[in-house]
């Protein structure tokens, strides 16, 4: 082992940052660290979030005055689905998730997030995919159905043109990263914290993206298949919504809101963990109830799945269902109000400090609370159906919107720039901004109630002069002025303080969170060793010589202090003690995550124009790029413990059973059943509630070829259990020969389902068959990936990537061939079931 | 021991997981109920529909009430040894309250009079 221990902190600087820096120039676009990423996506975000402000501006000034000739209708729907959409989509989403990169590992203790390529290649699919709408939206085709694209309006009927399908694939393709972001942000809190961090001693901010990035992986899947559907329907004909085949566009409103509202909650949880976190320190004390927030975000979370029908109350459900959502909505108010008290508590028992942070944190706590409480006037049904699709439904969602996220954000702006850009602000330009920002707002959106309750609906391009709306809608586009220029000068702000600012001094809020214990702004690997953690303050506790953790940090006295065989290294702990488990390894700058998202881009580019040939031939090439991710990654002998200072010693991460990538793969396969929950949820759905069934022809299956499915899904989960077994790990030749087995049974299983498909009489009649056949598509490519990741654990073993000791590779294939196996056999249930149940 | 280490984080979502698989059986089998016509068929004072409905909703009770036991016990034992586990029993214990006071809450829903009319 070839340690090299350095004391001189300069020396250590310049021995890790050899390792984990970025190459300049070119070279910028490989950069996997997530303080260079984290930065990019809070920065793209911003520049959506201005596009999507000119967009607002556009509203505005159309609606300004009746009658008004400036945006004529088909461009206006363009407008303010395009706002809509880029706000949720390409402005909070990202905004957030750049934060929880930026922070989280430096919050933890840690070097970097778990699977650093993950993020950039995440960031590349989000700036391609956002880049496709916009290019829409130049080009005059952007969608034009609504931020929620109901059908049939976004139907090829009614919208004939590629204007939906650039939303559906374009959203599709940022999705990626959204699910790619909750993956690394959950492995990462789970894994990846400085020893000693048990989960009662993370900072709370940590809590809030961990409850977020959960919510985000069951609730983005139901909006992904949703619009793979609506594509497929639009594309091929397939008819899921149609109702003259035996689709249902409810089935679209309850998949999207299935998605929709837990979003809300998505973007708020983050928002929510800045008060947390910036609160306190403002306040000088510790938060109020640590213990309550973290069980009222759990308890929030869970609700907010238990509201999406709330968004359709006026559709025609039953009493007693509008009775469940109309209860469920209502509670979420009281985690909600838990959080609160104990903002509240923490404000009034502390000795708070008016700095500008402080500032938007009021904003936050005046506007969020009006929000809340049109949101539980909303939540009641009666009122609801006044209301419904009224300007007082625009105003509500602008006030938790804008209230729970903006505000919140503005402050984490302001709040951790200094880190950022390691500079303090010369000027108080923040405080006019605020003002203007804050009397803006209210101006815009209070009025928009008034013209709610007198019946001016939302999404209209114009109004009559007589709708007795002109005065009021005239007050809130100037107020929306305001606000803009408001907005842009906190940009100018932002621009001054990073470029001309003074240097900033280290820590300067006082707080007592990691991060602060980095230099500022901060080096390429974070700390240049990792603290050990004895409770939820650890800036003010200090293991090595110094009273400065920060110091002792640098010189090396705490975990990790050296470079280790070039590697980029970092910890990994117990989920929940916290207790040192691994020494994980960490991948450097590539160009790969660039390449596979270009090539993923070709994949919908291709999708989009009709292009299937070329479309399969990116999807392909990109499974295998990702699998190039790997080569040359792992670790050809058994290493056993290696030191990592301070006396105490961890096997490296590829030779223990939770490693952060196989947790990435569980949590991976949990998204994939949510989405295959979704489309079993659909089929049933379209059989129970839609009209035109029972369909015209019932399938009568194969047996011949359910027979091989079930055969082959059960030797292949057979298999992959037998080759992580001790015993075959250990000889290659009998792992091997499992792994060929895993691989054959699934080809068996391939055929079976392909059989079973052509067997599909055109699913273009009925959603019954359609649904069939895409279900049998869904199992069948699980399938094909199956044998290819067979192949591929055999390819890893031959070139002595695995032992009995390092049987990662294989550990994550098995997962994947034992969830095929399920899905498979579910879909095999399904389909001969169902008829046989509902048939007749 | 170990399993009171690793349940440790499972139950915390256990308690309102219970909460959503009564929220979506409720929902699914309300509307299931009202499509086969099961409001119609009376048993007793109430309809099949009701009967099924409330013994739903009961069974899910008496499950967060196993899930609180559980979780007062684990607490028991982690909290005397002073392990960081004891954090999380507590969380857990104040979710599976938190459900059972969620489930309440919707289950007075089905005292609505009229189940399936729209
Ligand atoms: C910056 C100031 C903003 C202004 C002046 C503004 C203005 C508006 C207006 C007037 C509408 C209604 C259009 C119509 O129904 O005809 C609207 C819709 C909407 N806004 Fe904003 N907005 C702002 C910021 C935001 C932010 C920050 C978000 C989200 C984070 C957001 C999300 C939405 C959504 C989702 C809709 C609904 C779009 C649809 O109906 O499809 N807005 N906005
Ligand atoms: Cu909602």
């Amino acid at each position: 082992m070839t340690d090299t221990t350095a004391t001189d902190p300069i020396r250590l600087h310049k021995q890790l940052d050899r390792i984990w820096s970025t190459a300049p120039g070119f070279g910028r676009l490989s950069a996997v660290n997530h303080t260079i990423v984290g930065r990019r996506f809070i920065v793209t975000a911003f520049v959506f979030f201005g596009i999507g402000g000119i967009l607002a501006m556009l509203i505005r000034a159309q609606l300004a005055t009746p009658r008004s000739a400036f945006l004529g209708p088909e461009i206006y729907n363009q407008v303010f689905t395009m706002h809509g959409t880029a706000m949720m989509f390409l402005f909070a989403i990202p905004l957030f998730e750049g934060l929880a990169m930026y922070l989280l590992p430096k919050m933890l203790g840690a070097r970097d997030m778990a699977f650093p390529r993950l993020s950039a290649y995440g960031y590349w699919c989000y700036v391609f995919g956002g880049s496709m709408l916009i290019i829409g939206l130049v080009l005059g085709l952007a969608p034009d159905g609504g931020w929620f694209m109901y059908t049939p309006l976004s139907s090829r009927t009614y919208t004939p043109g590629i204007n939906a399908d650039i939303w559906l694939i374009g959203i599709t393709f940022v999705e990626i990263s959204a699910l790619s972001a909750a993956i690394e942000i959950i492995v990462t809190i789970f894994k990846l914290r400085a020893p000693g961090m048990s989960l009662d001693k993370m900072p709370l901010f940590a809590w809030y993206m961990l409850v977020t990035a959960f919510m985000m992986l069951f609730g983005f899947p139901p909006l992904i298949v949703g619009s793979v559907l609506l594509e497929i329907e639009r594309a091929f004909d397939l008819p899921f919504f149609d109702p003259a085949r035996g689709g249902d566009p409810l089935l679209w409103q309850h998949l999207f809101w299935l998605f929709g509202h837990p979003e809300v909650y998505i973007i708020f949880l983050p928002a929510a963990g800045v008060m947390s976190t910036v609160l306190p320190v403002l306040a000088r004390r510790e938060i109020i109830g640590y213990i309550w927030i973290v069980v009222s975000i759990v308890a929030m979370a869970f609700l907010s799945f238990g509201l999406w029908v709330h968004h359709m109350f006026t559709v025609g459900i039953p009493h007693l269902a509008l009775a469940f959502f109309s209860a469920a909505s209502t509670a979420v108010a009281f985690p909600t109000a838990v959080q609160f008290f104990a903002w509240i508590g923490t404000l009034a028992s502390g000795r708070p400090q008016l700095k500008l942070p402080m500032l938007f944190l009021l904003g936050f706590f005046f506007v969020f609370a009006m929000g809340g409480l049109t949101g539980v006037m909303l939540a009641i049904v009666p009122f609801n159906w006044q209301v419904h699709d009224t300007h007082f439904v625009v105003a509500h969602l602008h006030y938790v919107l804008v209230g729970g996220f903006i505000f919140p954000m503005l402050a984490a702006a302001y709040y951790w720039l200094p880190h950022f850009s390691g500079r303090s602000p010369r000027h108080s330009l923040g405080i006019t901004a605020f003002w203007l920002i804050f009397v803006g707002f209210n101006l815009t959106f209070l009025i928009m109630h008034l013209t709610g309750l007198l019946g001016m609906p939302r999404r209209i391009y114009t109004y009559d002069d007589a709708a007795g709306w002109e005065w009021l809608n005239l007050v809130s586009s100037i107020g929306s002025f305001v606000m803009a220029i408001g907005f842009a000068l906190f940009t100018v702000d932002i621009v001054l303080q990073v470029t001309m600012g003074r240097r900033a001094k280290r820590n300067p809020w006082g707080a007592k969170t990691l991060e602060w214990a980095t230099a500022m702004p901060p080096p390429t690997y974070n700390f240049a060793s990792l603290p050990s953690v004895t409770s939820r303050t650890p800036l003010t506790e200090s293991g090595g010589k110094s009273d400065n953790l920060a110091i002792d940090l640098a010189r090396g006295q705490g975990y990790l202090g050296f470079v280790r065989d070039g590697r980029l290294e970092t910890l990994g702990v117990e989920i929940t003690s916290g207790r040192l488990e691994q020494v994980v390894r960490l991948p450097n700058s590539t160009f790969i995550p660039l390449f596979t998202a270009m090539i993923t881009g070709v994949f919908f580019v291709s999708v989009l124009l009709k292009f299937y040939l070329v479309a399969a031939i990116g999807f392909v090439v990109t499974i295998a790029m990702l699998l190039m991710w790997t080569r040359g990654w792992g670790d050809r002998a058994d290493r056993g413990l290696m030191s990592v200072g301070l006396g105490e010693e961890a096997p490296p991460h590829t030779e223990v059973t939770g490693a952060p990538s196989n947790w990435a793969m569980t949590l991976g396969l949990f998204a994939n059943g949510t989405a295959y929950a979704s489309l079993a949820f659909g089929m049933l759905f379209l059989w129970v509630v839609a009209p035109n069934w029972p369909p015209p022809v019932l399938l009568d299956p194969s047996v011949l070829a359910s027979a091989l499915a079930v055969v082959g899904l059960a030797a292949a989960a057979f298999a992959a259990a037998r080759s992580v077994a001790p015993a075959a790990l250990a000889r290659a030749p009998q792992r091997e020969l499992w792994l060929a087995v895993a691989g054959a049974g699934h080809g068996a299983a391939l055929a079976g389902f392909v059989v079973l498909m052509t067997a599909v009489p055109d699913p273009t009649r009925h959603a019954y068959l359609a649904a069939t056949f895409v279900l049998l598509a869904y199992v069948a490519l699980h399938a094909a990936l199956g044998v290819v990741f067979a192949a591929y654990g055999i390819v890893r073993s031959r070139a002595g990537y695995v032992s009995a000791l390092r049987s990662l590779d294989l550990r994550i294939g098995a997962q994947w061939h034992r969830y095929t196996a399920a899905i498979g056999l579910i879909a095999l249930l399904l389909i001969h079931g169902l008829p046989r149940v509902m048939g007749s | 021991m170990t399993s009171l280490r690793n349940q440790a984080f499972l139950f915390m979502a256990l308690g309102f997981t219970v909460w959503a698989l009564a929220f979506s059986v409720l929902y699914g089998v309300q509307g299931t109920g009202c499509e086969l016509g099961w409001h119609r068929q009376p048993v007793g004072p109430l309809s099949l529909l009701r009967w099924l409905l409330i013994l739903i909703w009961a069974a899910h009770m008496a499950a967060l009430g196993w899930v609180y036991w559980r979780c007062r016990a684990a607490l028991a034992v982690t909290a005397a040894k002073a392990m960081p586990e004891a954090f999380l029993w507590r969380a857990s214990m104040a979710l599976s309250i938190t459900a059972a006071v969620a489930t309440v809450w919707i289950g007075l829903a089905l005292l609505v009079p009229s189940i399936c009319v729209v």
